[in-house]
């Protein structure tokens, strides 16, 4: 994915290391999707409730 | 061993070798379960082998070991898939190839699946990922694998003819032939390797850590979050972080010019 984004030209993407597995372990923030953003087409993420 | 050699093994020892290297392409190695199977087919069209026998064989073997995939899938969700693809030459793209396969055409994907390299390991644990029952998943197992092996032998068993040239041609050129299709594959191997390693050093490079994030985040730098996780990875982790913007795979394209290039693009999977 990352390499589809610089093929079209988008140069400064930027991978997150061990992605949000490894973001959730060092205890940083994470917004609980409500069950109908969870689905295969998503929606942005307007409705998410912080819970860390 | 010459070819020749080797289909006459392969016609004694058909229900034996072909399940065999069926199991081996289910647990990920790749074996060449498809040119065996043309050449009992072609043997079949000469009386040399049985072909209800061979896919009889096929089937008796194929399931259970899908079933073992398929009840894995079941109770360990789709940490089981991410191993799978590991083993795969496409291991970036495997899962959510299988996952929009499934998403589109429901357990009807079980059909084809034996057909597309390297979805015939992914695709009985995804069936129980998605919850497919057990007994529709057992008859469209069956059903898949009479129409991989049952297609492939056929083809071999209507053109046994031009089969046996083949095989004779090889006879002649000898070891140079084994040598050939050998550096062949060893050099399709290298070549998906060396893509992927380039690929991942250039993305080691530009990747940024949590910590570097959060800080940017926590100061008001203006980054974009993309969460390019299947809908099945949301589902096992139905969390974003803050500010992220869910993206699939298929409306990437589309939403690509939205996208300033002046800022920071920051994405992530599971």
């Amino acid at each position: 994915m990352a390499l589809l984004l610089k093929r079209r030209g988008i140069t400064r993407v930027h991978p997150l290391e061990g992605g949000l597995e490894r973001w959730k372990a060092l205890g940083f923030p994470v917004l609980k999707l409500p069950a109908r953003e969870t689905g295969p087409d998503p929606t942005p993420a307007s409705g998410a409730t912080q819970v860390v | 061993m010459s070819p020749s050699d080797s289909i006459q093994l392969l016609g004694r020892y058909s229900v034996i070798i072909l399940p065999a290297l069926v199991v081996a392409e289910q647990m990920g190695v790749p074996l060449p379960a498809v040119p065996a199977l043309l050449a009992v087919g072609a043997l079949a069209a000469k009386s040399h082998a049985s072909l209800p026998l061979a896919l009889g064989a096929i089937v008796a073997v194929a399931l259970p070991v899908d079933l073992l995939w398929y009840e894995l899938g079941r109770r360990r969700g789709a940490r089981v898939l991410s191993s799978l693809c590991r083993l795969t030459l496409e291991p970036d793209s495997c899962v959510r190839r299988t996952e929009n396969l499934f998403l589109r055409h429901g357990v009807r994907a079980m059909l084809v699946a034996k057909f597309l390299p390297g979805l015939m390991t992914v695709m009985p644990p995804l069936a129980g990922v998605f919850g497919v029952r057990r007994l529709q998943f057992a008859l469209y197992e069956v059903a898949g694998v009479l129409l991989w092996a049952g297609f492939w032998t056929g083809l071999g068993y209507v053109f046994s003819d031009a089969i046996e040239v083949a095989i004779v041609r090889a006879t002649a050129l000898g070891r140079a032939l084994g040598l050939l299709v050998a550096v062949a594959v060893a050099a399709y191997v290298l070549f998906k390797y060396v893509r992927r390693s380039l690929f991942l050093r250039r993305l080691r490079i530009a990747r940024i850590s949590p910590e570097n994030l959060r800080q940017k985040l926590e100061t008001g730098e203006e980054v974009i979050i993309l969460d390019l996780r299947t809908a099945l990875e949301v589902a096992a982790t139905p969390y974003v972080i803050p500010g992220a913007r869910r993206v699939t795979t298929d409306a990437l394209d589309t939403r690509v010019s939205d996208i300033p290039l002046d800022r920071d693009l920051v994405v992530y999977c599971s």
